[in-house]
C-alpha cells in the first residue's frame, strides 16, 4: 500500500508538471486590486486637498485655528504618503514639479524663453504651516493650496486611468523604499513639520499592504519570500512605531535591520514570481543598478549612466590608457602639468590648496580642487555646474589658459608622435578602426579612468553591508546626526553623499550657502564668486543661482582639506561650525536665496565631534591611488621622455 | 488530488486575459514552434554626415584672426536643403547651431554650417562634395560668416526653406531683452556696441532698416537669409518684424512667406513680396481669425521701423490671434500650410494680459478650454501635448491637422484603450513626398515626461520622429509611423527629406550621454532607402482571433492583430524582452538571429530577425 501510494503521488506530480508546462496556466496577478486601491488613495488625497483648502480659508488668528491648520496639514501629508510610493514612481516629474518638490523656485523646462516658477507644493506649504506665525501667511497658504489642487487635477485624471504591470509595482515599491529612507527619514520632504518617522511608517505599511497581495502567488511557486517579507515588514513597522522621535531615531540601525533587508527581499520576490525586470523592457541605460540588493552596495548606482562610456567599451586596457593620460603632463602646453597636478591620488585626488595653482606657476585658478573619487555620479560638473557631461568636463581644463592652456588638436598631434601611444590607442579601441586616436577616444579613455575611481567601500559602507561586525559608536552617532538632526543628508544624499538626487540619481543639485571670503568673523564678507549664476549658460541666468555651488560628495573628505569652493576652511570642525550657525545668513550676510536653513542647528560639541568622526569613516581610496610607473616614450622627442609622472607642478 | 486538478483547471480556464498577468517563465522550451515570422533587414541605411565639435569648418578672417579650419559648433537644429539644378550633385545642406557661444574664428553667438552632398550612384549613399567657394575657402564644411556681414546671430533654431529654389533663412529663437544677456559675461557675443544696419557694404536693401542704429540685442531675433552656396549671410529680414522666430515657409509664388513665433502668445504672420523673389520690400500681415470682412490677414505697417522692433505689441494692438508656441512651418504640394503648435502646460497666465489688451485666442483653444470646463486664460487651462495646425490659403480655413496626446480624460474614468503611440510637443515639421505619396515629418521636443507624454513604464524619454501620411483623413496619433533609428534620449531636429524621396536628413541634438560615439555629439544623420520600402505597411490581419504578427522592417516593429502581453525568448529559450498590453513591439535593439515570440495565452511563433 505504502509503495503504491508513493508511486501514485509521484505520478500526480509528474502529471501536474506536464499539465503546467503544457498549459502555462496564467496566474492571476493582484495588479487589478492594486490599481483599485491606487484609485481610492488618489481620490482620498484629492478630497483631503479640498478639505485643507477650506481650512486655510477659515484660518483665524487663534491658537486653536492654527492647531487645526497644522493637524489638517499633517493629515493631508498622511494621505499623500499613502499614495506616494506609486504616485511618485508613476508621475515622478509632475509630482516633483507640483506636489512634493523642494520648496525652491525652478526654471521652466524646454521653454522658448527663460521662465521661473515660484516654489509650490506640500514642502512649501509645510514651511508656512509650521512657521512662527502661520496666520500672517494666510493668503499665501490659500494660494499655494489652490495651486496644489489645480496641478493635482491632471495628475489625478491621468493616474486613475493608468494600467500597470507587476514589474512596475515592484519597481515602485523598491524605489519607494529608497525614497522613504533618503528623502523621508532624513527630513528632506518635511522641512518644518518633521513628522518624518510617522510618514516613513505609512509608506512602509502601504508597500507591505500592496506586496502582501502577491503572497498566494509566491506560495504557489513554493517560495518562502512572502513569509520572510511579512515578518520583516511587521518588524519594521513595529520599529517605527516605537522609535518615533526625529532627533533620536537611529537611522543606521534602521538602515541595516530594516531598509536593506526589505529592499533585498522585494527583489527576491519579484524574481521568484518570474516578473521581468526593466532590462527586458528597454535597452535604455538605467541610472540605478536594479539588481543591487543593498543601498550601500558598491554598484548600487550604474556608473555608466553618466557618460558615453558603457560596459562594451570599458575594459582594463581603456582604463589603463586613461590612467596614463591622467598622469601625463604631455597633455599641457608646456608638458609640465597633468590632471594629477591638481588631483593628487594621495589626497583623494585633490591638491591640499585653497585654490589650485595656475598654469603660470605663480597665480591660482579661481576655485578649490574637488575630489575625483566618485565624481562620476553627477549630471553636471565643476563647482558652477558649467559642464553637463563628464566627457565634456576635460575640455574646460584643456582650453583654459590657467590650466592646460592648449587644445585637442595640439594634444592629439603630440600623442600621435608616440609609437607607444599609437599602439595603446589601437589596442584599447579596436572598434573604432583607423579613428582610434581621436578626440572621442582620448575622452573615452579619460572617462574610463575617472569612472573606475568609484564605488562605495569605506569602513562605513562595509559595516552597512554587514561585512564587518562593528563600527565605532561615535561614527554611528555621527551618521545619525548627519542624516537627522543636522539635516546634512537632505543635500548630501545617501549613499553618494553628494547632490545627486535619489531615488534615480540622475540630476545634480547646487546649493546657496553664503560661504565667506575669509575666516575673518569680525569683518566677514560673502565670497564674491557668483557660482552657478556666472556659469555662462544662457538658460541658467536666474537670480536664485547667485552664489550657488554644486553639492560635492563628502566621501573621502578627511583627505580633501581645505574645504568649500574657495578653500576657506582648513578643518572639518570649521565647516560644521559654519553650518551650525546657519551659513551666510547666520554670519550676517544678505543671501536672499540661501538654501541652507538660516537658523542655528543647536549642535552640541559632542554632536559636532561625532559628525566629524562619521565623515572621517568615509575614507576609501584602496586600490584607487596607484600611479603609473612609467609614461609612453616619444621616439623623436627625447627631451619629452624625462617628463615627471604626474607633472612638474 | 483529483479535486486539486479540477480547481486548478478551473482557475486556468476562468481567469480572464487581464492586464498584468505573470505568465512568462524566464526560460521556455523552444522546440515546438511551427509558425515562422521573418523580419527582413531594414531597407534603410544610416550614415553620419556631420559631427559637431569634431568635423572642421572652414572659416573666414574674423575678429582680426585669419581664415582657417576649426571644430564646428554643436547643438544642431534646423537643416535646410537647397537643390543644385546645375550639376548632378544633390545640393547643399545648411545646419543651424542653436547656441550662443564666443568663438574667435567661427564668430560669436550661434551659427550655421553648410556643406554640399551628392548621391553615390551604385549604393544610393550620400557623399560630401569638396568645394572651393568664391572667397577662396576650400574644404568640405563651411562656416556661414555672420560676424563680418549682417552681425552675429543667436540660438539658430528653426528656419525657412523656399519651396521655389531652396533659398534658406535661419531663425533666431530665445528672445532677448537686453545686451547684457547677449554678452553673457564674455561667453556669448562680445561686441556689445550699438549696431548700425547696412554699413561696410552690407546694406540689407530694406529701406526702413538701412542706416538705423539699434542696441546690439535688437539685432537678434530676426529671420536671416543665407547663401548656402557661398556660406555667407545675406540679410536679416528687418521688414518681417523682430519675433521669437522658429519656422517659416516660402510659397511657390516666390512672394508669400508664412512664419510663426515660439512664445505664449505666439503669432502667425505673413509677408508678401512686391516682386517675386525680392524679399526686401513687400507687405507684412498678422493672422487674425475673426477679422471683419473674412480676410484674416491684418496689415502691419512695416515702413515704421519701431513697429518692426516691437512686433508683439503691434500684433496685440491689431487684436491678432494668439497661439501657444508656434514652432516649424511647412507647406504641401497643394499649397496647404502646416505648423506645429508645441504647447505649454498651463498657458492661461501667459496670454491673459494680451487678451485683456485686445489680442484674441485661437478658436481651437477656446473650444479646448470650454471642453475642459474653463477658459483659455485661466490657470486651469491645460495644453500638455500641442498639435499640428493646417491653414489653407485658398479658403482661409484654419484647423487642427492632428491633435497631440491622446488627451487626458476630463473625468476620473480610465481610458477605453491603452495608447500605443503618443504625440507630444511636436516641434520640427516638414512635408515630404515618397513614391508619389505625401507625408509630414513630425518631430517631438518634449516639455516633460508625465501626463502620458511618453510611452509608459520605461522611463524612456526619447523624443520621437514620425511620418504622417497626408492622405489619411482626420488622423490620430495611432496613424503615426515611428522612425526607429533615432539614438535614445536625443532631441531630434531638422528632419527634411531629399526631393527624390530616398533620404531623410535629421539632426540628433544634445543627445543623452548614454549614447556611444558619435551619437554623444550633435550629429547630422542621413537615412536612405525610403523609396525602396513601403513606408506605411498595411497589415493584412485575418478576422479571426488567432495570434497574428506582422513585421515592419522600416519601423523595426512587430505589429499584432490585438492588444496583448508578449515575451520574446532567444534561441536558448531565455526571456530577453517583455512588453505589456501592446499592439506593437519595437525590436530595433535585438541582434539579428532566431527568437521565439509568445503571447499572453502561450501561443508561440518563431521570429527570425535579419
Amino acid at each position: 500500500m505504502k509503495t503504491r501510494k508513493l508511486i501514485s503521488f509521484a505520478l500526480c506530480i509528474a502529471f501536474l508538471a506536464i499539465y503546467l508546462s503544457a498549459f502555462k496556466s496564467p496566474v492571476e496577478s493582484p495588479s487589478k486590486n492594486i490599481q483599485k486601491n491606487y484609485h481610492n488613495y488618489l481620490t482620498e488625497f484629492d478630497k483631503e486637498i479640498s478639505n485643507f483648502l477650506e481650512t486655510t480659508k477659515n484660518l483665524q488668528d487663534s491658537r486653536s485655528s492654527i492647531k487645526k491648520l497644522q493637524t489638517d496639514f499633517l493629515q493631508l501629508r498622511r494621505e499623500f504618503k499613502e499614495v506616494s510610493f506609486l504616485l511618485e514612481y508613476f508621475a515622478a516629474q509632475s509630482t516633483k514639479d507640483h506636489i512634493n518638490g523642494a520648496p525652491l523656485p525652478r526654471i521652466e523646462r524646454n521653454a522658448g524663453q527663460l521662465n521661473v516658477f515660484e516654489p509650490e507644493g506640500l514642502q512649501t506649504i509645510d514651511e508656512f504651516v509650521f512657521s512662527e506665525n502661520p496666520y500672517a501667511e494666510k493668503d499665501a497658504l490659500i494660494k499655494l493650496t489652490e495651486k496644489l489642487k489645480l496641478h493635482y487635477s491632471p495628475i489625478f485624471r491621468y493616474e486613475v486611468g493608468r494600467l500597470f504591470s507587476d514589474r512596475e509595482v515592484f519597481e515602485a515599491a523598491r524605489f519607494g523604499i529608497i525614497r522613504m529612507y533618503t528623502l523621508g527619514v532624513s527630513g528632506f520632504d518635511s522641512p518644518a513639520s518633521k513628522n518624518s518617522i510617522e510618514e516613513a511608517k505609512i509608506v512602509i505599511e502601504e508597500i507591505f499592504r500592496t506586496i502582501k497581495l502577491y503572497n498566494p502567488l509566491l506560495e504557489a511557486r513554493n517560495s518562502d519570500v512572502g513569509e520572510k517579507l511579512e515578518i520583516q515588514f511587521k518588524n519594521s513597522i513595529q520599529y517605527l512605531a516605537t522609535n518615533n522621535d526625529f532627533d533620536s531615531f537611529n537611522r543606521l540601525e534602521f538602515l541595516k535591520d530594516h531598509v536593506n533587508p526589505i529592499f533585498k527581499l522585494l527583489l527576491e520576490a519579484q524574481q521568484a514570481l518570474y516578473i521581468e525586470t526593466i532590462y527586458e523592457v528597454t535597452p535604455a541605460k538605467q541610472s540605478n543598478n536594479y539588481l543591487a540588493t543593498n543601498l550601500f552596495a558598491i554598484d548600487f548606482i550604474n556608473k555608466y549612466y553618466y557618460s558615453s562610456l558603457n560596459n562594451t567599451i570599458d575594459n582594463e586596457k581603456v582604463r589603463e590608457l586613461g590612467r596614463l593620460l591622467f598622469f601625463d603632463p604631455i597633455l599641457s602646453a608646456n608638458n609640465m602639468r597633468s590632471c594629477a597636478s591638481c588631483h593628487n591620488p594621495k589626497l583623494a585626488f585633490t591638491d591640499g590648496k585653497k585654490k589650485s595653482d595656475a598654469f603660470d606657476g605663480n597665480s591660482s585658478v579661481s576655485r578649490n580642487s574637488p575630489t575625483i573619487i566618485n565624481a562620476v555620479y553627477a549630471d553636471k560638473y565643476f563647482h558652477d555646474m558649467r559642464a553637463s557631461v563628464l566627457d565634456d568636463q576635460f575640455e574646460h581644463v584643456i582650453l583654459s589658459e590657467d590650466e592646460f592652456n592648449t587644445n585637442y588638436k595640439e594634444i592629439l598631434a603630440k600623442l600621435n608622435a608616440s609609437k607607444e601611444y599609437r599602439a595603446l590607442f589601437k589596442e584599447a579601441f579596436p572598434q573604432f578602426g583607423k579613428q582610434n586616436l581621436e578626440k572621442h577616444t582620448f575622452k573615452l579613455a579619460l572617462v574610463a579612468y575617472v569612472t573606475s575611481l568609484s564605488g562605495f567601500n569605506s569602513e562605513f559602507d562595509q559595516y552597512v553591508r554587514g561585512e564587518i561586525p562593528a563600527i565605532a559608536k561615535e561614527v554611528e552617532r555621527g551618521y545619525n546626526i548627519f542624516m537627522g538632526k543636522a539635516s546634512c543628508g537632505t543635500c548630501h544624499f545617501a549613499p553618494t553623499f553628494n547632490g545627486t538626487v535619489p531615488p534615480l540619481y540622475q540630476e545634480s543639485e547646487s546649493e546657496v550657502l553664503g560661504v565667506p571670503a575669509t575666516t575673518d568673523t569680525i569683518n566677514a564678507m560673502i565670497d564674491s564668486d557668483l557660482g552657478r549664476r556666472g556659469n555662462k549658460n544662457p538658460k541658467e541666468e536666474v537670480d536664485f543661482y547667485y552664489f550657488s555651488f554644486k553639492t560635492p560628495t563628502i566621501r573621502n573628505i578627511a583627505l580633501t582639506a581645505p574645504y568649500m569652493h574657495n578653500g576657506v576652511y582648513e578643518t572639518l570642525e570649521e565647516v560644521v561650525d559654519f553650518y551650525d550657525v546657519g551659513g551666510g545668513v547666520g554670519l550676517g550676510f544678505e543671501v536672499p536665496y540661501q538654501t541652507l536653513p538660516f537658523d542655528n542647528l543647536s549642535l552640541t560639541e559632542q554632536e559636532k565631534a561625532d559628525l566629524v568622526s562619521f565623515m572621517e569613516a568615509l575614507t576609501d581610496t584602496t586600490g584607487l591611488t596607484a600611479m603609473p610607473t612609467e609614461l609612453p616614450k616619444f621616439e623623436n622627442k627625447p627631451e619629452w621622455n624625462n617628463r615627471p609622472i604626474g607633472g612638474l607642478y | 488530488m483529483k479535486k486539486f486538478y479540477t480547481s486548478l483547471a478551473a482557475i486556468a480556464l476562468t481567469s480572464t486575459v487581464a492586464f498584468g498577468q505573470i505568465q512568462f517563465d524566464p526560460t521556455i522550451d523552444t522546440s515546438y514552434t511551427p509558425d515562422v515570422i521573418t523580419m527582413s533587414p531594414s531597407p534603410l541605411q544610416t550614415q553620419v554626415l556631420f559631427i559637431g565639435g569634431v568635423d572642421m569648418v572652414q572659416t573666414t578672417a574674423t575678429y582680426g584672426n585669419p581664415a582657417g579650419a576649426y571644430p564646428a559648433k554643436q547643438w544642431h537644429d534646423f537643416i535646410g536643403f537647397t537643390p543644385d539644378p546645375s550639376s548632378s550633385d544633390l545640393g547643399w545642406l545648411s545646419v543651424n547651431h542653436e547656441m550662443v557661444l564666443a568663438d574667435d574664428n567661427i564668430g560669436d553667438g550661434g551659427g550655421m554650417t553648410v556643406f554640399k552632398i551628392a548621391r553615390e550612384a551604385t549604393t544610393d549613399s550620400i557623399v560630401i562634395v569638396p568645394q572651393t567657394l568664391g572667397d577662396g575657402r576650400s574644404g568640405e564644411f563651411f562656416n556661414v560668416d555672420f560676424a563680418n556681414t549682417v552681425g552675429e546671430t543667436g540660438m539658430n533654431c528653426g528656419g525657412i526653406i523656399s519651396k521655389v529654389d531652396g533659398r534658406i533663412w535661419t531663425a533666431e529663437e530665445w528672445f532677448r531683452g537686453n545686451t547684457a544677456s547677449i554678452y553673457d559675461g564674455g561667453n556669448g557675443v562680445r561686441d556689445t556696441a550699438t549696431f548700425t544696419i547696412g554699413t561696410d557694404g552690407n546694406a540689407s536693401g530694406i529701406t526702413v532698416a538701412d542706416g538705423q542704429t539699434i542696441d546690439k540685442y535688437q539685432n537678434f531675433n530676426w529671420m536671416v537669409e543665407i547663401d548656402p552656396r557661398e556660406a555667407v549671410a545675406i540679410r536679416k529680414q528687418y521688414n518681417w518684424g523682430r519675433q521669437p522666430f522658429e519656422g517659416g515657409v516660402v510659397m511657390t509664388d516666390n512672394r508669400t512667406v508664412y512664419t510663426g513665433g515660439d512664445a505664449t502668445p505666439g503669432y502667425f504672420s505673413k509677408f508678401v513680396a512686391t516682386t517675386p523673389g525680392d524679399f526686401t520690400s513687400g507687405n507684412l500681415y498678422v493672422y487674425k481669425h475673426d477679422n471683419a470682412g473674412g480676410n484674416p490677414w491684418v496689415q502691419v505697417d512695416n515702413s515704421n521701423f519701431n513697429n518692426m522692433l516691437k512686433f508683439d505689441s503691434v500684433a496685440v494692438a491689431l487684436s491678432a490671434t494668439m497661439f501657444n508656441r508656434i514652432e516649424w512651418v511647412t507647406a504641401d504640394n497643394s499649397g496647404k500650410v502646416y505648423f506645429t503648435e508645441t504647447g505649454r502646460d498651463n498657458p492661461g497666465g501667459r496670454w491673459a494680459g494680451e487678451l485683456a489688451d485686445g489680442a484674441v485666442l485661437a478658436p481651437h483653444h477656446i473650444a479646448r478650454a470650454t471642453a475642459q470646463g474653463t477658459t483659455a486664460d485661466d490657470a486651469a487651462y491645460e495644453d500638455f501635448y500641442g498639435r499640428v495646425m493646417m491653414y489653407d490659403p485658398a479658403t482661409n480655413n484654419m484647423s487642427v491637422k492632428i491633435e497631440g496626446g491622446p488627451d487626458l480624460p476630463q473625468t476620473g474614468n480610465p481610458p477605453s484603450a491603452y495608447p500605443s503611440t503618443h504625440l507630444s510637443n511636436p516641434d520640427g515639421l516638414s512635408a515630404w513626398e515618397v513614391n508619389g505619396r505625401e507625408y509630414l515629418i513630425i518631430q517631438e521636443d518634449l516639455n516633460g515626461s508625465d501626463y502620458g507624454r511618453v510611452p509608459d513604464g520605461t522611463g524612456n524619454r526619447t523624443c520621437e520622429i514620425f511620418l504622417l501620411d497626408l492622405t489619411i483623413p482626420n488622423p490620430t496619433p495611432d496613424d503615426l509611423l515611428r522612425i526607429a533609428v533615432v539614438p535614445l534620449g536625443a532631441e531630434v531636429t531638422g528632419g527634411v527629406g531629399s526631393p527624390d524621396g530616398k533620404t531623410l536628413f535629421f539632426n540628433s541634438q544634445h543627445p543623452s550621454s548614454s549614447n556611444p560615439y558619435p551619437y554623444n555629439n550633435s550629429v547630422t544623420i542621413a537615412i536612405t532607402g525610403f523609396d525602396k520600402s513601403t513606408v506605411g505597411v498595411t497589415e493584412n490581419f485575418n478576422d479571426d482571433d488567432t495570434f497574428q504578427v506582422f513585421p515592419n522592417p522600416v519601423s523595426r516593429e512587430l505589429r499584432m492583430n490585438k492588444v496583448s502581453d508578449v515575451a520574446i525568448y532567444n534561441s536558448n529559450g531565455q526571456r530577453v524582452l517583455v512588453a505589456r498590453q501592446v499592439k506593437r513591439v519595437d525590436v530595433s535593439h535585438l541582434d539579428a538571429g532566431l527568437y521565439i515570440i509568445m503571447d499572453e495565452t502561450g501561443n508561440k511563433k518563431k521570429l527570425i530577425i535579419e
